[in-house]
Parts: structure tokens; C-alpha cells; sequence
């Protein structure tokens, strides 16, 4: 479902700012019982004295749209909770009566996908009834693609599955979660086609980013723009479908945070992100403060993009220099006045690591 | 084939209060080769991906032939690319990534196969026709990206960068293929590239752009020789034009630039228009290329009142020519390329010629050219 439309359209209606805001459980839980709402309402809540209004549930979070409490009527408020039920309820129709079997099953298959982590119920089994005629119970290289295309592109679930039929060669199970992300599984066969080089066997997380990287040229040349692509080791669908699609879309949410400017997002080359995110926020600060102290409002793009391709390439000046386009003296200009400002020389490995995590840390608290 | 017209196009990204692209208007000629070339951040990347279809445009128009694309989806545009980070289809075999954008659209067999082994003659892959991408070199690879566009016979090919992957020897021979590849093919080609020789050399015209402007869109020649500022003077041009802030004077009927260690005339038809253009008195930067100096003696006896003295500092050999960094003109070290044959040595006193009627003249504010 496209909720960041549904947003910028309620901003406009209603003239006021509203902000996407994650609750935990336990905080949406006790604002319900604050309001003396029936337990496991799921419509709005008050807090911190902005009224939230539940979009979905995203793990051990409730996903809300934030809008200031003193701005809003009671009138106001329980025509937007109307508005989102009905918005909720729209996104789980099946969406013509012309399409195929296949098409309907793969959104009920959504439907039911989507309650499942409305619920939280990280571990469930998908009933049979839904999957019967589809190849899930043998292992499958799930994807999941997320396409940033205008609503004025016209995207259809037979034209994406045909697309990705021709491409793959081969039967593929395509799932849409919502307006913009899919779920597609291919046979774990496709990580099988090198066949030419005997001597030099490329590993699985080497194929899995081989085929990534060509579905998103693909996806850009002959789809409706690019998209961004996670990719997960192939699984058994029908045991573990809820608990991939969490994995893909944390996967997504890291690459999209942590490698701006890249599509494909690979969960092994997240790793330090992954464990970076989890941090609190007050240490995620509070070691920004101690690593670069005031100098991280300084850090303008150059640096970022000079330092970022510095440790990308190894810590390797000549190769640094040389993909950034400038002289190697221009580049250890740049070190040295990074150098003279924070008192850490990234060319030493203990120095690099610690600009390394900041680097990243800085991408996530946002200061500037 | 097809011409491009952008309309007073502009990029602006959320939360980004300056625009990445300002006001890009041009039109790109039907068979053109048109080079967009400029520094890293100058916005040449995000106008060639918004006539891919894969940036949106923020403002203005967007034409190819005479169609208005802004809403039409990259695959609808009839154009081909080719990007510094092109991936080849892993699991398929080099004929079969050609093959494939044919095989969309529904192209019979007979008619993607003739295709597909013509362009491979062309790129002199047809003997890799069966391997898969693994089994390929960087330069092959980049050849049957280049054979998965070709291919398509699209009205418009876009390149971003499409041989910074190559190693320097590969980037000039693959340079000159895809010169002969756009007359072969008779097709318009928009071009992205850093580097200057490229632009100079692959190019019909070249668009200078700068924080997202366009500087000067004109022939390699005219870039080169009526640089219309210091910035694109300074950018085209390898090594860079040198700099030299002074002022005009008028010494016995004639226009003079002095500067510190510098006293030079202007030759008549620049003076005119110094004079015209009432900077006679003021304050103006000079520039003057490297191949603008001159060490022969017969060319310092025709121009007296052109030649300086000045320190060698350093001295390159190349063997048929030789890069002087010189001192003693101006506050800055210049370069200075004479004949390989010259003998001058590191930390000697020489004379130089300039060859006044190749300077460059610009407005010390505006650092716009004085004399276009």
C-alpha cells in the first residue's frame, strides 16, 4: 500500500505536517488502555500528544502516521481512522474479476501475508489451501523488489510476471505486497548457470549478487524505471514465508539507510549495518560526539564521498584517487585536512575503523 | 533516429532546497554525438537519467523526435543505454543478453538472430556468442553491453561513462570504436564523461556544465579556442590553461596587459575590443595555454613585446615535447609545453614567447570572457 501517497494527500487535505512514527507494542498497547479502547484496537492512539494513527505492523513495531494532537478535531480524527480502515480494507480486494487463477491466488496469498505481519506472527505456516498450486514447498532464491516508479507508471501483475518469466526462463512465483514491493521466488536452479569456468566456482552470495545486479539492469531498461532489489539465500516458502519477508525488508531498509545511491542490497555485506541500527540512540550519539566531536557538521559530501570510496577501496590511495577522478596529491590533501580537523589519520587501520562506524553511525542520526 | 529537446528542464530532489539541474535547455540534433562533460556533482549524470526516464522531471519538458516523454517509462522511449554500471545478465549466454530486448518485443527469430550476429561483427564478439558473461574479459563485457543496445536500433543511445571500468589502454581503443560506431550507425548518442579528452575527441559538440548549469554547448573547436568563461577555459584543455590577474593599459597607441613580471601587447583586433569594451585602465584575468609559449628564437624576434623572462622550476621530457613549471609571471607557477628538443634544465633563467593572438581575456567579476 502505498502509504507515503495516502500521507502527502492528508497533508494537503488537512494543511497540517504528519510524520511516519514507530511505536513499540508495549507503547501502543498502553495508550489503548489509556483511551479505555478495546485491547487489540488498531485504529489511533494518543501519544506524547500527537495523535498516531495505525498504518501496520512492522515486527515488534506498530508503523504510525503522526499528526500534532491540538490540530486535529475529534470529528477530524475518527474521519481518518475511517479513511485508513477503508484504505486497508481496498488494498486487501482482489483486484479484478478478469484476472487469472493465479493472479487471485497470489493476492490472497498477499492478504493473508499481510495479516501475518499486521499480527506479528513471525513463525507462521502458510495453509495449504492457499498454496497449493504454487511451487513453494521446494527451495526457492527469494527477491524482494521495491520500485520507487511514479503512480502515473502503470505497473500490472501479468505484464511484471511475464517480464520476469522471460528473464528468469523458468516459472517464477510472483507475490505483491503492496503498490510498490513484490515478493518473487525463483528455483534455487538459477544459482546453478555458470557452467563455462570449471576452475573458478563462484560462491552462492556471488551468484545470488550477480543475478541482482542483472535483474535491476533489466528491471531499468525494460520495466518502468529502476528499482531497489534485496535478495535472501533460498528457503523453503511454504515453512518460513513471513520470517523472509522480514528479512527482505529489513535487508531493504538497511541498504536503503546505510548505501544511498546503491539498488541492490545484500544482507551479508549489511552485517556491520545491521548490528549499527540496533544500537540505542543515545549511543549511536553519544560515540559520533566521542569520534568526531563538533567536526561532523562539517563533514560536507566531498569528504563523505572521498572517505566512503577510501575504505570501499581498501584504504588504497592510487585506486581511491583514481575512481574519485582526482590527483592522488589532491586526495592526500583532503586525508591530511580531515587529519588536522579530528585529530584521527584513516590511512592507520585503528583510525579508519573508528571513521568507518561514524561514517555509518552519521547516515542514521542525521546531524547537520 | 531522433533529435532530443530538453525545455528549461530542471531536477530538484526533496529536501534539497538548491536544484541539481537548473534550467537545462538544448536541443540535441538528430544524429548528433553530443558529449555532456563536467566535474563529479555538476548534474551531467542526473540530465542523461532524466532522458533515460529514470530520474522524473521536476520542470520543463522533455522531447524525443517530436514526442513529449516525461511520464512515458524508460522502455517506451525507444532509446538504448549504456552506464559506468551496466550489468550483463549472468545466467544467459552473450547471444541471448543481445537477444533479449528483441525477444520482448517480439521480434521474429529470423530478425533477432540476423541482428544480433551483425552487431557482434561490428563489436568483434561474434566468436563469444556462446560464452556466458563469467567467462569474459572487462572489455568484452563492455562490448556486449554495448551489443545489447546496438541491437535494439534505438532512435537515441544514452552512455554514462560507459569506459571509466577499462583500463587506459582499452578506454582509447574502445574510445575510437564507438567513434566509428555512431557513423556506421548514423544515430544520436548523448554521452556522459568526466574526462575531457574524451569530450574533445568522441564528440560533434560538447556541453560544459557546472553545479548544474550549462556552461557552453559548442564544438570541441570552439570550446577549445572561445572558451565563453574561466571555469569552462580552465576545465577544457590538458594541463589547464594558465592565469594571470593584471591590467590593461594604453602604451603608445597600444593596448598592454601588465600583471607582476608580465608587461605584454595585445594584439589589434583583441584591443578593439578591450577598448569598446571600456576595460582599458581596468582589471582582467589572461589566459594562456601551455602550447601558447614559445622558446624559438625567430618567433621572440617577430614579438618583442611579447616575451618574459622567467625560472624554470621544474622540467618533464616526453621526449617530443616538454612540460616547463615556471615561475616569475604572475603569482602562480604556470605550465609551459616547448619542443622535446629544447635542452632547458631544472633552475635555469629562460625567455618565453607568448603567442599573444591565442590569449584569452576575462572580466575579473564575472569571469566571463571579454572577447566573445
Amino acid at each position: 500500500m502505498n502509504w507515503e501517497r495516502m500521507k502527502e494527500r492528508l497533508e494537503q487535505v488537512l494543511g497540517i505536517p504528519a510524520q511516519e512514527l514507530k511505536l513499540s507494542d508495549e507503547v501502543w498497547e498502553a495508550a489503548v488502555k489509556a483511551e479505555n479502547q478495546e485491547p487489540g484496537s488498531y485504529k489511533s492512539v494518543v501519544s506524547d500528544g500527537k495523535v498516531c494513527f495505525f498504518l501496520y505492523k512492522e515486527s515488534k513495531f506498530i508503523v504510525t502516521l503522526a499528526i500534532d494532537g491540538s490540530l486535529l478535531t475529534r470529528a477530524e480524527r475518527q474521519l481518518v481512522e475511517l479513511m485508513f480502515e477503508l484504505y486497508r480494507e481496498q488494498g486487501r480486494k482482489i483486484p479484478h474479476t478478469s484476472a487469472s487463477d493465479e493472479e487471485k491466488r497470489a493476492f490472497q496469498l498477499r492478504d493473508w501475508c499481510n495479516e501475518q505481519l499486521e499480527r506479528g506472527a513471525v513463525h507462521a505456516e502458510v495453509p495449504e489451501s492457499l498454496i497449493r498450486q504454487m511451487p513453494l514447498h521446494t527451495r526457492r532464491v527469494p527477491f524482494l523488489l521495491s520500485g520507487d516508479y511514479s503512480p502515473n507508471r502503470h505497473v500490472t501483475y501479468k505484464d511484471l510476471k511475464k517480464l520476469l518469466e522471460t528473464f528468469f526462463d523458468e516459472q517464477i512465483v510472483l507475490i505483491p505486497l503492496n503498490d510498490k514491493d513484490w515478493l518473487i521466488f525463483g528455483t534455487e536452479g538459477l544459482l546453478s548457470y555458470d557452467s563455462d569456468d570449471k576452475e573458478e566456482e563462484e560462491s552462492q552470495e556471488e551468484a545470488l549478487a550477480s543475478l541482482c545486479f542483472g535483474l535491476s539492469d533489466m528491471l531499468a531498461n525494460e520495466w518502468v524505471g529502476e528499482c531497489h532489489i534485496a535478495v535472501h539465500p533460498p528457503i523453503v516458502p511454504a515453512n518460513s514465508l513471513i520470517a523472509v519477508i522480514l528479512a527482505l525488508r529489513e535487508t531493504l531498509l538497511l541498504g536503503q539507510t546505510f548505501q544511498q545511491g546503491s539498488h541492490i542490497h545484500l544482507p551479508w555485506a549489511l552485517r556491520l549495518e545491521k548490528l549499527l541500527a540496533s544500537a540505542p540512540e543515545n549511543e549511536k550519539s553519544g560515540y559520533l560526539e566521542h569520534v568526531l566531536g563538533g567536526y561532523d557538521y562539517l563533514l560536507d559530501t566531498e569528504t563523505i564521498s572521498t572517505l566512503e570510496t577510501f575504505f570501499q577501496l581498501d584504504c588504497n590511495v592510487s585506486e581511491t584517487a583514481k575512481k574519485l577522478y582526482i590527483h592522488r596529491n589532491t586526495l592526500l590533501y583532503r586525508l591530511d585536512k580531515f587529519k588536522q580537523e579530528t585529530s584521527l589519520d584513516v590511512r592507520g587501520f585503528q583510525d579508519a575503523v573508528l571513521v568507518k562506524i561514524a561514517l555509518q553511525l552519521y547516515k542514521v542520526t542525521k546531524r547537520k | 533516429m531522433a533529435g532530443v529537446r530538453l525545455n528549461h528542464v530542471v531536477k530538484r530532489y526533496p529536501g534539497n532546497e538548491e536544484a541539481t539541474v537548473k534550467d537545462f535547455h538544448l536541443e540535441i540534433r538528430d544524429k548528433e554525438f553530443l558529449v555532456l562533460v563536467g566535474a563529479s556533482g555538476c548534474g551531467k549524470s542526473t540530465t542523461l537519467r532524466m532522458i533515460a526516464g529514470l530520474e522524473e522531471i521536476s520542470e520543463g519538458e522533455l522531447y524525443i523526435g517530436d514526442r513529449l516523454v516525461n511520464d512515458v517509462a524508460p522502455k517506451d522511449r525507444d532509446i538504448a543505454m549504456v552506464f559506468q554500471s551496466y550489468a550483463l545478465y549472468p545466467h544467459m549466454s552473450v547471444y541471448q543478453n543481445m537477444a533479449f530486448g528483441l525477444k520482448l518485443r517480439k521480434f521474429k527469430k529470423s530478425d533477432i538472430d540476423r541482428r544480433v550476429r551483425e552487431a557482434a561483427k561490428i563489436l568483434d564478439i561474434d566468436h563469444l556468442l556462446e560464452r556466458k558473461p563469467k567467462a569474459l574479459s572487462g572489455g568484452q563485457r563492455q562490448r556486449v553491453a554495448l551489443g545489447r543496445a546496438i541491437v535494439r536500433e534505438p532512435q537515441v543511445f544514452l552512455m554514462d561513462e560507459p569506459l571509466s571500468n577499462l583500463d587506459a589502454k582499452l578506454r582509447v581503443q574502445m574510445r575510437a570504436e564507438i567513434s566509428k560506431l555512431h557513423k556506421r550507425l548514423e544515430t544520436t548518442i548523448i554521452y556522459v564523461t568526466h574526462d575531457q579528452t574524451e569530450a574533445m575527441t568522441m564528440g560533434d559538440r560538447i556541453v560544459v556544465m557546472d553545479n548544474g548549469i550549462i556552461q557552453q554547448a559548442a564544438t570541441p573547436e570552439e570550446i577549445y579556442n572561445f572558451p565563453v568563461n574561466i571555469f569552462v577555459a580552465g576545465f577544457i584543455g590538458s594541463p589547464s590553461m594558465n592565469f594571470i590577474s593584471g591590467s590593461f593599459s594604453e602604451q603608445g597607441g597600444n593596448v598592454f596587459f601588465k600583471a607582476q613580471g608580465l608587461n605584454v601587447e595585445v594584439p589589434a583586433n583583441k584591443a578593439r575590443w578591450i577598448r569598446e569594451r571600456g576595460y582599458v585602465g581596468k582589471e582582467a584575468v589572461m589566459g594562456i595555454r601551455p602550447e601558447d609559449f614559445h622558446e624559438e628564437q625567430a618567433f621572440m624576434d617577430n614579438s618583442p613585446n611579447s616575451v618574459v623572462n622567467v625560472h624554470v622550476e621544474v622540467a618533464e621530457n616526453l621526449g617530443h615535447e616538454m612540460f616547463l613549471y615556471i615561475n616569475g609571471i604572475g603569482t602562480n607557477t604556470m605550465v609551459a609545453r616547448v619542443d622535446g628538443h629544447a635542452g632547458f634544465k631544472e633552475g635555469t633563467n629562460i625567455k618565453l614567447g607568448l603567442d599573444m593572438n591565442k590569449s584569452h581575456f576575462f572580466d575579473t567579476e564575472t569571469t566571463v570572457s571579454i572577447l566573445n
